[in-house]
């Protein structure tokens, strides 16, 4: 018993003394100390991750989080102050511009669709069979010129921002609506996983996930391939600018207007290429 | 009876000495077939058992990929370059895990806008630090046409280092970590221990864009290097024959490079093994080939590093210092009031209809899904009392999960201490409290340290509270606020975001491990104390 309360008494040492070092690490004097939660879109999530490690080499001291709960809860979160950044992967709404969200564009992305490579043999679908399968019109590949087997169609959360960006792009422009029957995945990762994973289905994803599961294949879409040529000249069909959320204009001499000019700089918009994204100046 | 007897029964006598009647023939029966179902089961049970866990620990401890890349896996350590008398040698230091690369690679490593970081070509997070030889004249001016070829750059980047001399650079790579340099193969000789020569892979093959066509929604995407070497052999006269459209073949020579590429660009079909840097030179098209990659997924490296990009790159040193973090303190909070409890509802609580309560109320929660927890956790430490998502919530979370568990172990264990203990304490004078801490205790410490082992694996084991309220940053625990993840977390994210599946298996690998010690520490800690009290 004697044993047990010594070592007992030795951890709390060392805890209370973890504890203090953690403190005085913490007071220690630097404009931008402290902790930031950034947070929206896990399209964008991968940009701030690493602008943030990289970040970390230059300020230390400021502790850089970020969720990735989707778009919409980004700006929800930027204009609530829970975020001081918000990030969302689509176009801002008129109510929230009037709520008083400020955009600022980081990275073009499109997004690409994929199905799972080792049964769907098709490399190419057109548009309106696109449209046809997410709204549900088209339930089997044979439909559309591929095998006797029901389509299992993937769909993001209503929170995506790739979500809101592809129906603006597919379904929409026909008048239609996105069936209800497809399975729902909350990030892009866990998109490309599920699509790789799951016999005859099909998904979307942002281009810097294509090639992440080794089970999916891009399809073109109208004999358009996605890459990155095909977005800046505009002749692919579903792209989008990533943009950071601010609740009015960033504060001057502030880490989050710091920041944003980092991702803005060369250096920035070399991370933006290297996760795969389209740099704003190419 | 005598031996011949015994030796060679009568047949007939012998079937009237069955003493067996039918009854218990069917008995002994049915002995035999239970006993046969137990064993198959135990035995399928065994196999089930060494089958899961040695596949995670296959999976976890080997990786085995195809990759494709731009350029076929055939690896130049000396590189012959066109116009150079002398043949080229790329070298790197030896702390960089790294033995090939595709010419593509290197052209970032010299030429991107910032240092290139070697987590792209082999997940170890290392910042790339070029160095070039400025008086090398002639000789530096081919190489980087080698590596920028396409490019309109006249000089190095900025944080490109300058040398003066091959033996500078030759010492720079030495010292410097994840530096790299170049030199002529004269000067290759004898390297330093410290530096080592880096294999390039330049051969790619460069084709007609119809080849890449799609033609009934189909579409040629990559090809395998056994493919890729048929091809170059001569052996495929339809890109049929390896995945890609009803086209026929041409081989074109590499030699002559301008006419060759100008016979590719207008010939449908036409394909050509040639450096990579006339694929961006001529603007054609190639087709990406597999490698087939295999090594060690679990290595020390994994374990010692910190985790960086997401956790794609590095280790997992802080996840698994977290993970102890967090099991430190859940046990430090969650033990001594689940211990105290007990000896109160066992020692000294009146045995009526308000334990029966308590009793069945742990027993409630020790069933509850941890998710609900974890949604009370968010609740009531994140939300209302505002401590955040971050260790201290999470901690205390776990802490009320785990407390049911080691309530009812230890107050199994202390009820199961015989009562003549404690009256032959009593007996000789002692008071209550001397008893239980004296005698009780020591005795039923068996029980509690497994009641506790028993917390430690739940706690090592969750996930679904920790999505709510620790967050999933992956540094290292800096202050009771500071989101983290712990090994389960991360697996999951690894797995859930599709960062990696080889990290995935080699972080459960790591798990698995992880509670396979904690058992067999547990184990032995109880025969110890076994012997120590005496029971």
């Amino acid at each position: 018993m004697k044993k047990i309360m010594s070592v007992l008494m030795v951890l709390m040492v060392a805890a209370s003394a973890f504890a203090a070092g953690q403190q005085e690490a913490a007071s220690s004097e630097a404009s931008f100390a402290g902790n930031y939660a950034f947070g929206g879109s896990s399209t964008v999530e991968p940009i701030i991750r690493a602008a943030a490690e990289e970040y970390a080499e230059i300020h230390p001291e400021a502790k850089i989080s970020y969720d990735a709960p989707g778009s919409s809860a980004g700006v929800r979160g930027a204009l609530d102050g829970t975020y001081s950044i918000g990030a969302a992967s689509r176009a801002l709404k008129d109510s929230e511009i009037a709520d008083g969200a400020v955009p600022t564009a980081i990275a073009k992305d499109g997004v690409a669709v994929v199905v799972n490579s080792a049964s769907v043999p098709m490399d190419d679908i057109t548009m309106d069979q696109l449209i046809a399968i997410y709204a549900g019109e088209v339930t089997n590949w044979s439909e559309i010129g591929g095998p006797d087997a029901t389509i299992v169609v993937f769909n993001r959360d209503e929170a995506s921002g790739t979500r809101s960006c592809f129906n603006d792009a597919t379904v929409k422009t026909a008048k239609k609506s996105f069936t209800e029957t497809a399975a729902i995945v909350t990030s892009n990762g866990d998109m490309v996983a599920k699509v790789g994973s799951t016999p005859y289905s099909i998904g979307y994803c942002g281009f810097g996930y294509l090639g992440r599961d080794a089970g999916t294949k891009s399809v073109s879409v109208d004999m358009i391939t996605p890459e990155v040529s095909h977005v800046l000249d505009g002749t692919y069909p579903v792209q989008r600018d990533l943009i950071l959320i601010t609740n009015g204009a960033v504060p001057a001499g502030s880490l989050e207007e710091a920041f944003i000019n980092y991702i803005l700089s060369d250096e920035g918009q070399e991370i933006v290429a290297e996760e795969k994204f389209i740099p704003l100046n190419s | 009876m005598s031996s011949a007897e015994v030796l060679n029964p009568p047949v007939s006598k012998g079937r009237k000495e069955v003493v067996s009647s039918p009854q218990s023939r069917k008995l002994r029966m049915q002995e035999k077939v239970a006993k046969g179902i137990i064993w198959g089961l135990a035995a399928l049970t065994i196999a089930i058992l060494v089958w899961i866990v040695g596949y995670l620990m296959v999976k976890g401890l080997r990786y085995n990929n195809m990759t494709p890349y731009n350029v076929t896996p055939y690896v130049e350590r000396v590189i012959d370059l066109d116009g150079t008398e002398d043949d080229l040698v790329f070298i790197i230091n030896r702390g960089v895990r790294e033995q090939d690369i595709e010419v593509d690679g290197l052209r970032t490593l010299f030429n991107k806008r910032r240092n290139e970081n070697w987590g792209f070509y082999n997940e170890q997070n290392l910042r790339a630090q070029p160095v070039v030889n400025e008086n090398a004249g002639d000789f530096s001016v081919q190489v980087k046409d080698f590596i920028l070829a396409g490019e309109d750059l006249d000089d190095y980047r900025g944080y490109v280092e300058k040398a003066s001399s091959w033996d500078e650079v030759i010492s720079y790579v030495g010292g410097t970590e994840g530096a790299i340099g170049f030199l002529p193969a004269s000067e290759a000789a004898d390297l330093p221990r410290d530096v080592k020569v880096l294999g390039v892979r330049r051969k790619a093959i460069a084709v007609n864009p119809s080849v890449l066509m799609i033609k009934d929604s189909r579409m040629l995407r990559e090809l395998t290097d056994k493919q890729a070497e048929k091809i170059a052999a001569g052996e495929v006269s339809n890109w049929m024959e390896v995945g890609g459209t009803d086209l026929p073949l041409t081989l074109l020579d590499s030699e002559n490079i301008e006419v060759n590429m100008e016979a590719l660009q207008s010939t449908e079909g036409a394909v050509m093994l040639t450096d990579y840097r006339y694929v961006a030179e001529y603007g054609v098209r190639s087709v990406p080939v597999l490698r087939h990659e295999t090594g060690w997924n679990l290595t020390w490296h994994f374990i010692t590093e910190a985790p960086a990009r997401s956790g794609q790159w590095g280790g997992i040193s802080y996840i698994i210092i977290n993970t102890f973090f967090l099991i430190l303190f859940t046990i430090l909070f969650s033990a001594p009031v689940g211990v105290m409890a007990a000896i109160y509802m066992v020692e000294y609580a009146k045995q009526g209809r308000l334990m029966r309560i308590l009793r069945m109320g742990t027993e409630t929660l020790s069933g509850i899904p941890s998710i609900v927890f974890g949604l009370f956790g968010f609740i009531f430490f994140v939300r209302i009392l505002g401590m955040g998502i971050g260790f201290i919530s999470s901690t205390l979370t776990v802490t009320l999960m785990v407390l049911p568990t080691i309530i009812r172990t230890s107050e199994e264990a202390l009820k199961s201490v015989p009562q003549s203990f404690r009256e032959g304490s009593l007996a000789l004078g002692a008071t209550k409290l001397q008893t239980i801490i004296k005698v009780v205790l020591p005795a039923a410490s068996p029980g509690i340290l497994t009641g506790i082992i028993l917390a430690v694996g739940r706690t090592v084991g969750e996930t679904a509270v920790l999505i709510y309220t620790l967050g999933s940053n992956y540094d290292l625990v800096s202050g009771p606020s500071s989101s983290a993840r712990v090994l389960s977390l991360h697996l999951y994210m690894l797995f859930s975001e599709a960062l990696s599946f080889d990290r995935t298996f080699a972080t459960g690998a790591v798990l698995v491990i992880l509670i396979l010690l904690t058992n067999f520490s547990a184990t032995f800690m109880m025969k110890r104390m076994n012997k120590n009290s005496g029971m």
